[in-house]
């Protein structure tokens, strides 16, 4: 073999990624510069730890989760209310 | 479309700075062969050059606007993909070390530019066998055809070194096709 042919050879190791390589670049470089907290899977998983704290801490105060307790209005006491126009 | 494959690379890396990514799906269809020839030449495995390609236009497109232009885009790129591909050989040999024997230099032929498959996939497992030192000379020098002082710049070794690599990875190939490989050439 000579070494010519063997250089015309390796001029045709020439290869080429498939059809939609671009598209799936494209797509790989949104994801990688998306910052982590705003990706939908975490943005969903942080919504649903802000929900659950939520409650932990309406259940903490106030012993339970009625509708009331979570509105703020289990404390609410309409003599309260009453005595304080009173004293106005 | 005209008007983006009329322009230059330096003009599209302009217009993807400000904002237009589109241009960077133009620079990828331009310089993709280019960086699928280095990976696979260096790598010989379709999935593993592929995983590079990847990476070769994420680190490009996060490195555009550091881009100083000194060099052409598509030796950036060459570069970039030089680089990846040798990191990965590395972390071959750390992770899962093998020795590039015919029955593990198995590859994808993905071209359609040659009608001598065959041949092809023969050099290509016949690189495979060379050192890398030797490969990557090779693979710049006389398949990229990039000439002695563009493959010292990328390689960042000295001209005589590429000079000397490529005499060596030469010979060796000669040899390794015909007694290894029974490679016969009409």
């Amino acid at each position: 073999m000579s070494t010519h042919k063997l250089e015309n050879q390796l001029k045709e190791q020439q290869y080429t990624f498939y059809a939609n390589f671009a598209t799936e670049v494209l797509e790989g470089i949104r994801r990688e510069i998306t910052p982590i907290f705003l990706r939908p899977r975490w943005l969903f998983l942080g919504l649903a730890a802000s929900v659950v704290l939520c409650m932990v801490s309406v259940y903490m105060q106030d012993g339970n989760l009625s509708i009331d307790a979570i509105l703020g209005l289990s404390e609410y006491n309409e003599m309260t209310n009453y005595y304080r126009y009173v004293q106005l | 479309m005209k008007d983006k494959i009329s322009n230059t690379d330096f003009e599209l890396v302009n217009k993807v700075l400000n904002g237009d990514d589109s241009c960077f799906e133009e620079l990828i269809n331009r310089h993709q062969s280019l960086v699928a020839s280095v990976a696979m030449n260096m790598l010989g495995d379709w999935d593993e050059a592929q995983e590079i390609g990847h990476q070769v236009f994420i680190r490009f497109y996060k490195s555009l606007s550091k881009f100083k232009r000194e060099a052409k885009v598509s030796t950036y790129l060459t570069r970039i993909s030089m680089n990846l591909s040798l990191n990965a050989l590395k972390r071959r040999k750390v992770y899962a070390p093998r020795s590039y024997t015919l029955e593990h230099a198995g590859l994808v032929y993905q071209s359609d530019l040659s009608t001598d498959i065959a041949n092809k996939e023969l050099i290509n497992k016949g690189l495979q066998m060379l050192e890398e030192k030797h490969r990557s000379v090779v693979t710049l020098r006389m398949i990229q055809g990039y000439d002695t002082i563009e493959t010292a710049n990328i390689l960042g070794i000295p001209k005589g070194t590429v000079l000397s690599r490529l005499k060596r990875g030469i010979d060796k190939l000669k040899v390794i096709l015909i007694t290894d490989l029974k490679y016969e050439h009409t």
